[in-house]
């Protein structure tokens, strides 16, 4: 008998923003302030949030998260984080962040998954995240998106592998 | 949550991300991240051991070892390790500060209950 394939769910980085996890005024000029601004806009208790916003410093101390282009991803695997989740933020003035370009970033997308999950999605949401804000066009788009839901609109639009 | 479980979460995470950043050809590098002090955070790992207790730490070091993460959180009286039903005196509550972190009675993971449960 033909083994048929199981059909594979595209990854949909909506799956895990909500447009309450985007704050598109950060008001931190420092890289520190911007993490702790977008750790604070997850669901978390105020101890996992500090633990969280603790692993996302050091991963920083580590190397650069930015991709250049005005864009970072900070990111990392924590216990305190029961599943995968996105919060995003926008710095109209631009905050330095060690950019292998030199350029300041605006666009921060932090991606906090927990050790293990299932479907093993972390990887391949932190590739799709990175090819999503590499296009021109979306960076664009993302940078001039009125509100959050806009914002999240374009995610949802663009923000699909698979 | 007591200093000792937040020390525990802390090395926990440490030792996390310093796996997923050791291998050659990584995820991390090939998305164009940078991944290059790994002495600072060899620094902090040792200062976060340096306060933990010795018989915690070879506990961390063991289900490390065997499982590749070390701590474990209880939701609902389960552990989220193993999914054991912990014995009803421990699954009630958290620890108190000075208490020693417990160990998962079925597969010796560190166990840490998170605020609210």
């Amino acid at each position: 008998m033909a083994k048929r394939d199981a059909p594979v769910r595209p990854l949909k980085l909506t799956e895990f923003l909500r447009p309450q996890h985007i704050k598109l005024k950060l008001r931190s000029n420092s890289r520190d302030g911007v993490l702790e601004e977008l750790v604070n806009l997850l669901p978390l208790e105020p101890r996992p949030r500090a633990l969280l916003l603790d692993m996302l410093k050091q991963r920083e101390k580590l190397g650069s998260t930015s991709i250049g282009k005005g864009v970072a991803i900070p990111h990392g695997r924590s216990v305190v984080v029961s599943r995968l989740m996105i919060a995003c933020g926008r710095a109209d003035e631009g905050v330095d962040w060690d950019s292998a370009d030199g350029k300041p970033v605006n666009l921060f997308f932090a991606i906090a998954a927990p050790p293990i999950e299932v479907g093993n999605l972390y990887h391949p949401t932190l590739a799709r995240v990175v090819e999503l804000v590499r296009d021109t066009a979306v960076r664009k788009r993302l940078l001039s998106a009125a509100d959050p839901e806009a914002f999240w609109q374009i995610v949802e639009e663009e923000g699909v592998a698979g | 949550m007591n200093k000792e479980a937040e020390l525990l979460i802390k090395l926990n995470d440490l030792e996390l991300l310093m796996k997923e950043t050791e291998d050659p050809g990584l995820v991390e590098e090939g998305l164009g991240f940078k991944v290059e002090k790994r002495e600072e955070l060899l620094a902090v790992r040792q200062r976060i051991r340096a306060a933990i207790r010795p018989e915690t730490l070879s506990r961390f070091d063991r289900a490390w070892k065997r499982y590749g993460r070390a701590l474990a959180p209880v939701d609902n009286g389960v552990c989220c390790g193993c999914f054991g039903r912990l014995p009803t005196a421990m699954a009630q509550t958290s620890y108190h500060p000075g208490e020693e972190a417990p160990s998962c009675p079925f597969c010796a993971r560190i166990l840490y209950w998170a605020p609210g449960d």
